[in-house]
C-alpha cells in the first residue's frame, strides 16, 4: 500500500473542471475533479464527461467535426479561450484547469 | 392533426386553455390570430386575448363555449349562435355592432371588428383544422383541450408531490 | 409606402402645433429606418454649437419598416438627440410593446423639436396627436405614470413611455421607461425629454401596417419563431444574460471595484445561476418576441422583501460587483429604484463606484458623501448614494447626477484616473484589459463607451484572436461587426435574434416587408452609410481621434488576477489598432472620414458640409 498522498500533490494529479450555467444543469454539478497521472487529450475529458452525464453535454457543446461551436459555448483552459476548431488538439496535464461555459449573451 | 382526424370528446368540449405558468405574454398568438383571421397583424384584430397583470401574471384567453352563452342571449337580431360544437357564431349580415354581446361576455373574449364594425369571436379555426395560436405559442403555452384534461393534469401534479413525500418519509 | 408608415410628425413643443411628413423613399432605402433614421435628424436638425439642454436640440423618436409587423423582436423603437453626456451622438434603443403600437397608429416616427413651456405629454391617437397637462403625473415615478396616464386616457392598452422624477430635474443620466422592464437607458435621453417638460409619449394605434408580401412574410416569420426554439437562443431564454458573471469571472473579466478588477468574491452568490433558484419570479416577453429573455426578480426575504425588479447582466454587474456588492437583495432593490426614478443603471453603478474609489483614497471626504460610509461593498450606502443621485440630493447627489466624467472634472485632484467612460458614456460591463478587442469597439462607438454598437467582445471570447493583445487586424474586426450591428439597429430588430437570422435573412425580411429590393451587399453598404452618417454628425460637434480612447485605467494600471496578472493595454498597440480600424473605415488618421468615403456611400453633401477632404 502506497503512503496517503499530501494535498498538494494530489492536486497536482487532478484536472480541475468548472461548469457554469446549462453545464451546471447537465452535469449536476458545479465542478469535478479528473485524477490523471499524465496526460488527457480535451476531446477525450469531454467524451468521459458525455459517458458519465449524458450526451446532452456534446450537445449543448455544439461538437461536430469542425470542433465546438463557440456561438453555444465557451471552453477555457488555463485562462485562455480554447477556439472551437482547436478543441481537437488540446491537451491536458495535471494541475490544469478547465471550464465548460454558455457562450457570453451580450446585451441586456 | 386536422379538426377532422381529432376524436370526438363526448361530453367534453375542447376549449383554448392558457397555461399561467408558461404564458410570458409575448403576444405571438395575437399577431397570428389576427393575421391568419383578418389577413392585417394589428393585435387588436385578435380574437384570443392576451392581458398581462403587472408585475408576473400573464394569460391568454379566448371563447370558453359556455354552456347558455350571454352572447347569444345578448343579442337582439339573433346574428350570434351557438353551434353543436358549442362554439359561437356570428352571421356578419345580422349583425350591426352594438356590441351588446361583447359587453355581455363574462370573459370579455368577443370583439369589435375595427373596420366593418361587426362582433368576433374565436372559432378554433375550423377551417385550418387546429387553432393556430396552438401551433404557434413559443413556449407550448396554448392548448385546444377539454378542462377534464386540464383539471387531471393538476391532480397529477399533486398526486406527484404527494406520492414522493411519501417515499421520502418511509 | 410598404412596411413603413410612410409618414412622420414633426412637432414643436413650444408651439404645441406639428405636422405630418412624407417620408422619402430615398431616405427609407438608403437608411433603412431605426438608427439611420435618427442619423439623419440628428444631422439636419442639430447643428454645432448646440447645447444639450437648449431647446435647439431636438428628441426624435423612430421605428423601423418591421415594426408593427409580423415578424418577431421588431416591436422596437430608438430615441435620438444630442447627448447631453457625450456632446455627442446620444440615443437608445427600447422594445416592450411601444413600437408596436406606434407603428400602429401610422406613424414610422415623432421629431420633437423646441421646448414647452410647462409640463406635458404627447398622446399619438391613430392620426391625432397632440400635447396633453401633465401636471398630474409630474413628479411620479415611471410606473406610475404608465398607471395614470392609462387611467386618465381611459384605455389600459395605450402604451406609455415615460420619464421618472430624474429626468424631470434633468439628472444627466436619466432614461426613458416603457412598459414597466425596457428602457431607453443610455446616453441620457431622459434629462433632454426633462428639459423639454416632455414627461411622456404615449401611444395608441388600430391600423394595420400593410406590408408588400403577407403571405411570405408571415410563413418565414413562423419559421424565425421556430428557429428561435433552438439552441442559438437558449442562454437568453433560460438563465438570460446574467449567466455572464460566471463566464466573465472565469476569463477575469468581471468588472470589480470600479473595473480595478476583474473578478469578485462573491461572483457565486450573484450569479445569474443563483438568481435562477433564489430570485427569478418569472420571465416574460416583449411584443411579438418567441425567446422572451426579461427576467424579472422578487425579493422573497429580508429589509428589501417584495422589491420586484427586471434584471440583466449590465445592471447587475454595475450596481454589484463594480461597486463590490455580493447581495442579489440589495442589486434588486438598487435596479429597482433606477428603473422607477428614470435613471440608467450602468451609468449609475460605475459613477458610484467612482464615488467608492475616491472615497476610500480619502479624495472624497465624509463631508462630500453627505456622510455615507461610501466604501466598496457597502449596500446600505451604495443604495443610499442611488437615492440622492437620483433626486439630485444633498453634495453627493448633486455630485453624482452629473455622470462620472463632471463629477470627476468637478472634484479634480486626479480623481479623473479612476473615471471609468469613454467621450463622456460610463463603461459597460466588460473588463477593458482582458476584453481588448472589445475595449477597441467601445472607445470608437460613436455614442460612447458602448458594447451594442459592434459586439466586438465575440471575438475575444470565442478565442478567435487573443483577447489580451491587440494588434492592426482588430480594426476590421469593429468595423464589420458596426456596419452589421448599424443594420439591426436600423430595421430594428433584437440583437438575441440574430443568432438564427444571416444578413441575407435580414435583407429578405426587408424586402418582404417594404417590396424593396435588397440584397446582403447592398443591406451591409447601407450599414456602413448609417454608421458614417453617425459618424459625421459627431465630426460636426468636434469629434477627433482623441475621443476614441479608453480611460486611464486601462493604460496606466496592471491587472492583478491571478491568470491576467500584469495585463494592461500599451499605447502603442492600442495606436496601432485604432490605426487599423481608421484605415478598414476608409478615415484619415485622426478618424475624420474622407471626402472619398462619404461619396462613395453616397454622402456628398455631408462631406460638403463638414468640409472634409
Amino acid at each position: 500500500m502506497s503512503c496517503p498522498r499530501s494535498l498538494r500533490e494530489m492536486a497536482e494529479s487532478t484536472i480541475e473542471v468548472d461548469f457554469t450555467g446549462p453545464f451546471r444543469d447537465i452535469c449536476r454539478c458545479k465542478n469535478i475533479g479528473i485524477d490523471v497521472d499524465e496526460e488527457l487529450s480535451l476531446q477525450k475529458l469531454i467524451g468521459e464527461i458525455a459517458t458519465k452525464f449524458g450526451f446532452g453535454f456534446t450537445e449543448r457543446l455544439g461538437m461536430s467535426e469542425e470542433g465546438y461551436d463557440g456561438e453555444l459555448a465557451t471552453v477555457i483552459v488555463n485562462g485562455r479561450v480554447v477556439r472551437g476548431p482547436k478543441i481537437r488538439e488540446v491537451v491536458l496535464r495535471p494541475g490544469d484547469h478547465v471550464v465548460f461555459a454558455p457562450s457570453l449573451a451580450g446585451g441586456g | 392533426m386536422a379538426m377532422s382526424d381529432l376524436p370526438k370528446t363526448g361530453k367534453m368540449r375542447r376549449i383554448i386553455v392558457c397555461d399561467l405558468q408558461k404564458c410570458n405574454g409575448c403576444q405571438v398568438c395575437e399577431a397570428v390570430c389576427a393575421y391568419v383571421k383578418e389577413k392585417n397583424p394589428n393585435l387588436k384584430m385578435s380574437r384570443i386575448r392576451v392581458l398581462r397583470v403587472e408585475p408576473f401574471l400573464n394569460i391568454a384567453l379566448a371563447c370558453r363555449k359556455c354552456e347558455k352563452p350571454t352572447c347569444v342571449r345578448a343579442c337582439p337580431r339573433d346574428a350570434v349562435t351557438a353551434l353543436d360544437d358549442g362554439s359561437i357564431s356570428v352571421d356578419k349580415d345580422k349583425c350591426n355592432g352594438c356590441a351588446w354581446c361583447i359587453e355581455s361576455c363574462e370573459f370579455g373574449v368577443l370583439k369589435l371588428h375595427l373596420d366593418k364594425k361587426i362582433a368576433m369571436v374565436c372559432d378554433f379555426c375550423k377551417e385550418l383544422g387546429e387553432p393556430q395560436c396552438v401551433k404557434y405559442c413559443p413556449k407550448g403555452a396554448i392548448s385546444y383541450t377539454t378542462v377534464e384534461q386540464v383539471a387531471r393534469k393538476s391532480s397529477r401534479e399533486v398526486a406527484g408531490h404527494f406520492l414522493a413525500e411519501l417515499s421520502m418519509s418511509s | 409606402m410598404k412596411g413603413y408608415a410612410g409618414k412622420y410628425i414633426v412637432f414643436d413643443l413650444g408651439k404645441g402645433k406639428g405636422r405630418a411628413e412624407a417620408l422619402s423613399e430615398s431616405v427609407a432605402i438608403n437608411l433603412i429606418g431605426g438608427y439611420g433614421f435618427g442619423a439623419r435628424t440628428l444631422f439636419d436638425y442639430v447643428k454645432a454649437g448646440v447645447e444639450p439642454y437648449s431647446p435647439d436640440n431636438v428628441i426624435a423618436w423612430w421605428t423601423g419598416p418591421l415594426a408593427g409587423t409580423v415578424a418577431p423582436t421588431t416591436s422596437k423603437y430608438a430615441v435620438f438627440a444630442k447627448s447631453p453626456l457625450t456632446g455627442f451622438f446620444g440615443f437608445g434603443i427600447s422594445s416592450g410593446g411601444f413600437a408596436y403600437e406606434l407603428k400602429s397608429a401610422g406613424w414610422d416616427g415623432v421629431v420633437f423639436l423646441g421646448r414647452s413651456p410647462k409640463p406635458v405629454y404627447f398622446f399619438v391617437d391613430d392620426d391625432a396627436y397632440g400635447l396633453r397637462d401633465a401636471s398630474g403625473v409630474w413628479g411620479k415615478t415611471t410606473w406610475e405614470t404608465e398607471e395614470l396616464v392609462k387611467e386618465e386616457l381611459g384605455d389600459d392598452a395605450v402604451r406609455v413611455a415615460a420619464i421618472g422624477p430624474a429626468g424631470e430635474s434633468m439628472v444627466r443620466i436619466a432614461n426613458i421607461t416603457n412598459d414597466r422592464n425596457r428602457q431607453v437607458g443610455r446616453t441620457g435621453m431622459g434629462s433632454v425629454m426633462g428639459s423639454k417638460m416632455l414627461k411622456a409619449v404615449a401611444a395608441r394605434g388600430t391600423e394595420s401596417v400593410d406590408v408588400a408580401n403577407p403571405e411570405g412574410l408571415y410563413q418565414f416569420s413562423m419559421e424565425l419563431n421556430e428557429r428561435c426554439k433552438g439552441p442559438k437562443t437558449e442562454k437568453y431564454r433560460i438563465y438570460g444574460t446574467p449567466a455572464n458573471v460566471l463566464v466573465h469571472q472565469k476569463l477575469c473579466c468581471l468588472p470589480s471595484y470600479n473595473f480595478q478588477r476583474g473578478t469578485f468574491e462573491f461572483a457565486e452568490e450573484v450569479s445569474g445561476e443563483r438568481m435562477l433558484r433564489t430570485h427569478v419570479k418569472k420571465v416574460i416577453a416583449c411584443t411579438n418576441c418567441p425567446i422572451a429573455c426579461d427576467h424579472v426578480n422578487e425579493v422573497r426575504d429580508g429589509p428589501y422583501k417584495g422589491t420586484v425588479a427586471s434584471m440583466d447582466y449590465e445592471s447587475l454587474d454595475m450596481l454589484g460587483p463594480c461597486c463590490g456588492v455580493g447581495d442579489l437583495d440589495s442589486i434588486t432593490k438598487a435596479v429597482q429604484i433606477c428603473d422607477t426614478m428614470g435613471v440608467d443603471t450602468i451609468s449609475a453603478g460605475v459613477t458610484i463606484a467612482w464615488a467608492m474609489e475616491c472615497y476610500e483614497r480619502g479624495i472624497l471626504s465624509g463631508e462630500d458623501v453627505d456622510g455615507l460610509d461610501l466604501r466598496f461593498g457597502n449596500a446600505e450606502a451604495m443604495i443610499r448614494a442611488l437615492e440622492l443621485l437620483c433626486r439630485k440630493e444633498g453634495r453627493l447627489g448633486g455630485l453624482l447626477a452629473e455622470g462620472v466624467k463632471r463629477a470627476s472634472d468637478a472634484i479634480g485632484k486626479g480623481s479623473e484616473k479612476y473615471a471609468v467612460h469613454n467621450k463622456g458614456l460610463e463603461w459597460g460591463a466588460y473588463s477593458m484589459r482582458s476584453l481588448k478587442t472589445s475595449t477597441l469597439g467601445f472607445a470608437t462607438s460613436i455614442r460612447g463607451a458602448c458594447y451594442l454598437r459592434s459586439g466586438s467582445y465575440q471575438v475575444d471570447v470565442k478565442g478567435t484572436v487573443d483577447r489580451l493583445k491587440l494588434d492592426r487586424s482588430r480594426g476590421k474586426i469593429v468595423y464589420e461587426g458596426e456596419n452589421s450591428y448599424a443594420i439591426i439597429d436600423s430595421l430594428i430588430l433584437c440583437k438575441f435574434i440574430r443568432g438564427v437570422l444571416s444578413s441575407g435573412d435580414m435583407a429578405k425580411l426587408y424586402t418582404l416587408a417594404t417590396g424593396f429590393e435588397m440584397n446582403e451587399k447592398q443591406l451591409t453598404l447601407a450599414g456602413e452609410r448609417i454608421h458614417n452618417l453617425a459618424k459625421c454628425f459627431n465630426v460636426m460637434h468636434g469629434a477627433t481621434r482623441k475621443d476614441d480612447y479608453p480611460p486611464p485605467r486601462a493604460f496606466e494600471e496592471e491587472m492583478t488576477d491571478e491568470g491576467v496578472r500584469g495585463v494592461r493595454i500599451t499605447r502603442e498597440e492600442y495606436d496601432e489598432a485604432l490605426d487599423g480600424y481608421y484605415e478598414a473605415r476608409g478615415w484619415t488618421g485622426e478618424g475624420i472620414p474622407t471626402k472619398g468615403k462619404l461619396t462613395e456611400l453616397g454622402l456628398e453633401k455631408e462631406a460638403e458640409g463638414l468640409g472634409v477632404g
